[in-house]
């Protein structure tokens, strides 16, 4: 519903539909376990249903939830105190095959700040620019990080797989 | 090397069933049952006393005391908002875990959100690593995490505000409101810190500052 205005207060039922699994993924991507993802989207609504404003549109709402759900799983990790140490466990119940739990481990052994971007870019299918808007960081910085990203997923993958590219 | 594989990986992640009507329950305030015994009393107390100077203390007005005290000290429901009025605390702060209670005072109190945060705005003062060490190690039972931070790294109160100021940018980016030191009740999340506060370094006017009751 690209267009039409939303209007506060928003009504959660619609949102929990139509951005939750966005939402989790990313969560789940960010903090690396469903508990913690779980909790961090459900604190990412009860702040929506209490914080929010008028959106222009959908995507508007969209991605206001994403910079709220973000910020939340930065906490979440601070809170944590490790980011890095995720257990093998954790991601085998993030995914559903042992292919995707493969290439989720890799994706979550990236450093948070490109985790994100790589998130955003390849999965929620947004742009430079849209990333960074929704980072607050510039667009060159998003291009960087986009870029290492990728050499580090490349280079993790190489060392974890002996180079047969996935 | 294909990074087309990333997508349908991560969007085998879902939300189950249970897991949406969890967090709508939440949304709702069914899910977040917080047992506030203090409050209960001190309701039940009330009605007590309204009842038996209102009836005189006969039988009937005893008996109506106590089904309100039992119906007071019973499980009570409280909207997310209302928990963070009570509390000053939203989110995944463990509220029932007692290191967290202010001892000194008679009724028991929570640190608002911002007694346990470091926002990036100051851990971008100093160097990621050092910052992480520290992290790792520091812990809320010692005090208001901020000030943990200014002293261990020694940040000066003019870095401190010029942090401070671009913290509550961030806020009101994030929220399209304003932060400000002293938000209204029920908008604790607009709250920035307060640089006399916590340059004062007296656990005691910080704790009294920050705890709510």
């Amino acid at each position: 519903m690209p267009g039409k205005t939303i209007k506060f207060p928003p009504d959660p039922e619609r949102a929990v539909e139509a951005y939750g699994n966005s939402l989790y993924r990313l969560c789940s991507v960010m903090t690396g376990n469903k508990e913690d993802a779980q909790d961090a989207v459900q604190e990412c609504f009860l702040r929506y249903i209490t914080k929010a404003h008028d959106f222009k549109d959908s995507e508007h709402e969209k991605a206001w939830l994403i910079k709220v759900a973000s910020n939340i799983c930065r906490d979440t990790l601070r809170k944590r105190k490790h980011q890095s140490f995720l257990s093998l466990d954790d991601i085998r119940n993030l995914a559903v095959s042992e292919d995707n739990a493969q290439i989720l481990g890799l994706l979550v052994s990236l450093d948070e700040k490109y985790r994100i971007v790589i998130h955003l870019h390849y999965v929620e299918g947004y742009q430079t620019e849209e990333i960074s808007s929704m980072l607050d960081i510039s667009r060159a910085a998003v291009k960087k990080r986009l870029q290492r990203g990728r050499e580090m997923l490349r280079e993790i993958y190489k060392k974890e797989v002996n180079g047969d590219g996935f | 090397m294909d990074f087309d594989k990333i997508r349908p990986a991560v969007e085998s992640i879902e939300l189950s069933d249970k897991q949406k009507e969890d967090i709508l329950n939440a949304c709702k305030g069914r899910k977040r049952k917080f047992n506030y015994k203090p409050l209960a009393t001190v309701a039940a107390v009330i009605v007590v006393t309204l009842v038996c100077f209102g009836l005189n203390g006969n039988l009937f007005g005893a008996k109506l005391a106590d089904e309100a005290e039992n119906a007071a000290l019973s499980d009570i429901y409280y909207t997310a908002d209302d928990m963070e009025l009570y509390n000053g605390v939203l989110g995944d702060m463990p509220v029932e875990d007692n290191k967290f209670v202010n001892q000194s005072t008679s009724v028991t109190a929570y640190p608002r959100q911002i007694y346990t945060i470091i926002p990036s705005a100051f851990s971008d003062l100093v160097d990621k690593s050092e910052f992480d060490e520290w992290y790792s190690s520091a812990t809320v039972d010692n005090g208001m995490m901020i000030v943990q931070f200014v002293e261990h790294f020694g940040i000066g109160k003019a870095d401190f505000e010029k942090a401070n100021a671009a913290y509550a940018l961030e806020l009101e980016k994030i929220y399209g409101e304003p932060a400000s030191v002293n938000p209204e009740k029920g908008k604790e999340h607009l709250e920035i810190f307060n640089s006399d506060i916590v340059y004062s370094f007296d656990r005691e006017v910080i704790d009294g500052y920050y705890f709510s009751k």
